[in-house]
């Protein structure tokens, strides 16, 4: 094999899967991400849907299988680049520049912001949180109130920054609503008398499994769901937390007194990505992700031979599927690359 | 004590066979937005009106689809147009001005 340099930009789950296949086929290959760790979201993550599965085993599990051979740039940022035929040109942030025959962007997604709604007080109301800080919670092994205190009743909001014309958001960020039980789920373990609710407008449980998972939080776990997305919230004199919604089933405006409002954020495209993408010449779909040449065959592809997609940049994705995109990206930049030279 | 004799049963069915669709074709030439929405119950929620009585917004969203107009004019009657559901609604459905426009099916229905 020639040694042809492929430059991977992401080292979440996307990136580690491709990194993981390319040296073999005999390429020499450089990833980069911004974040000091490996892992990208994953590294963030305690236990996932639906089975459970503690997030730091699959890390390692990905780690392990990238060889030695990668050489991995921590802590830099691609911030510019271009692409002509034949190959990649890419800016770091420290203004250094890097030469490649192929590029694979994973460069993820990020969590929407959640201020921008602001009827929910995230950021103005005490006990107004985001899933990923629950997250980080269970990982620090526990859960409690900004006045640390045992929370007695916690309601999540799905649909934060999703579905929401208001948030210029049409999509649906696909992983919250089966994070959302599994988090009800986990909390229930933790605090047994607490109420538990789950305010949503769809439950969309379309993975092997999450269905499942729904049905145990209704039955062994006592989750109360309601149909119904919150209109608005107030913090009270104690801290606690006033929501209002309409029980949509029982057609009856609601109000409810919660010591946690969790908001389950949506994704979008990651911080900088838009430019990078402008400057690279690669194209964006109107919910402002990547855009790769089709939506259910050659989803890795762009109008370039050797530059595909992996992961989250091109929408909301589970794990499993950033795991395969990457090997599949991976493999389909390899076929290019042969193509191209022989 | 168990008493007998008749009783009326209100039919409760919503009978799409019959149900005057042609309406719902002739609302959307007129105004736009309204086909978005997800019956997500955030403008009830608000709803100024909502709180007081029976009224429901969301729930005249879907009464407008299922053509059961009498309905739809009975209950427009409520809303105070303060507009107050199109600041929250997530499919920007501007509710107030629906409602305005249901208003006026009443006069011209039942003067
Ligand atoms: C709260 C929550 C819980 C979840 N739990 C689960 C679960 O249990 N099971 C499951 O299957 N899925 C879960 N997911 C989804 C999962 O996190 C994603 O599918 C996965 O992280 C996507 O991997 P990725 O590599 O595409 O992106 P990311 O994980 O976002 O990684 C992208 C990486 O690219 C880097 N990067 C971006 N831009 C640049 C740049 N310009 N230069 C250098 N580096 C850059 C970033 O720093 C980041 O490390 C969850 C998601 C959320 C929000
Ligand atoms: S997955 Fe569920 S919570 Fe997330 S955007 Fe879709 S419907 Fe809303
Ligand atoms: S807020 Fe909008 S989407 Fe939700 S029920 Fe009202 S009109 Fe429909
Ligand atoms: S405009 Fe009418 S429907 Fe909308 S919130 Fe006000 S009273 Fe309710």
């Amino acid at each position: 094999m020639d040694g042809k340099h492929i430059v991977i930009v992401g080292a979440g789950p996307a990136g580690l899967a491709a990194s993981s296949v390319l040296p073999r086929l005999g390429y020499r290959v450089t990833m980069i991400d911004r974040s000091n760790t490996l892992g990208g979201h994953l590294s963030k993550w305690y236990q996932l849907f639906p089975d459970r599965a503690a997030a730091t085993v699959l890390l390692e599990q990905l780690t392990d299988e990238v060889p030695d051979s990668v050489s991995t740039m921590l802590g830099r940022e691609v911030t510019g680049g271009s692409v002509s035929s034949g190959a990649v040109e890419l800016t770091l942030d420290h203004g250094e520049h890097l030469s490649a025959n192929g590029l694979i962007m994973a460069t993820g997604f990020d969590l929407f912001d959640a201020r921008r709604k602001e009827e929910y007080g995230y950021g103005i109301y005490d006990n107004v949180f985001t899933q990923a800080e629950i997250e980080e919670m269970f990982r620090q092994g526990q859960i409690e109130t900004r006045h640390h205190r045992k929370p007695r009743s916690i309601a999540f909001l799905h649909c934060v920054g999703s579905r929401d014309l208001k948030a210029g958001v049409a999509y649906c960020s696909k992983v919250c609503c089966v994070t959302g039980v599994k988090q009800a789920i986990e909390l229930r373990e933790l605090l047994p008398d607490a109420a538990i609710y789950n305010f949503y407008m769809d439950l969309r449980m379309f993975g092997r499994g999450f269905e499942e998972l729904y049905q145990q939080a209704q039955e062994r776990y006592n989750i109360r769901f309601v149909r119904g997305r919150i209109s608005e919230a107030a913090e009270s004199s104690d801290g606690s937390v006033i929501i209002k919604a309409e029980d949509t089933l029982t057609s009856r405006p609601l109000k409810l007194t919660v010591d946690m409002l969790v908001l389950l954020t949506g994704m979008q495209p990651a911080a900088g990505s838009l430019e990078l993408a402008a400057k690279l010449g690669l194209v964006l779909g109107d919910d402002s992700f990547l855009k790769p040449y089709g939506l259910t065959q050659q989803t890795f592809k762009t109008s370039y031979p050797h530059v595909v997609l992996a992961g989250s940049c091109t929408g909301p994705t589970t794990l499993t599927e950033a795991i395969l995109s990457g090997r599949s990206a991976a493999m389909a930049l390899h076929e290019s690359l042969f193509k191209l030279t022989n | 004590m168990k008493s007998f004799g008749f009783q009326k049963i209100v039919d409760r069915q919503i009978d799409l066979d019959k149900a005057d669709l042609s309406l719902v074709q002739a609302l959307a030439r007129e105004l736009t937005g309204w086909q978005r929405c997800i019956g997500c119950g955030s403008c009830s929620a608000t709803c100024t009106a909502a709180g007081m009585g029976s009224f429901n917004p969301r729930k005249v969203q879907m009464l407008v689809r299922m053509g059961q107009w009498d309905q739809v004019a009975q209950e427009a009657v409520h809303c105070q147009l303060c507009g107050k559901c199109r600041l929250v609604c997530p499919r920007d459905v501007d509710t107030r001005q629906l409602m305005l426009e249901f208003k006026k099916l009443q006069t011209i229905s039942r003067p």
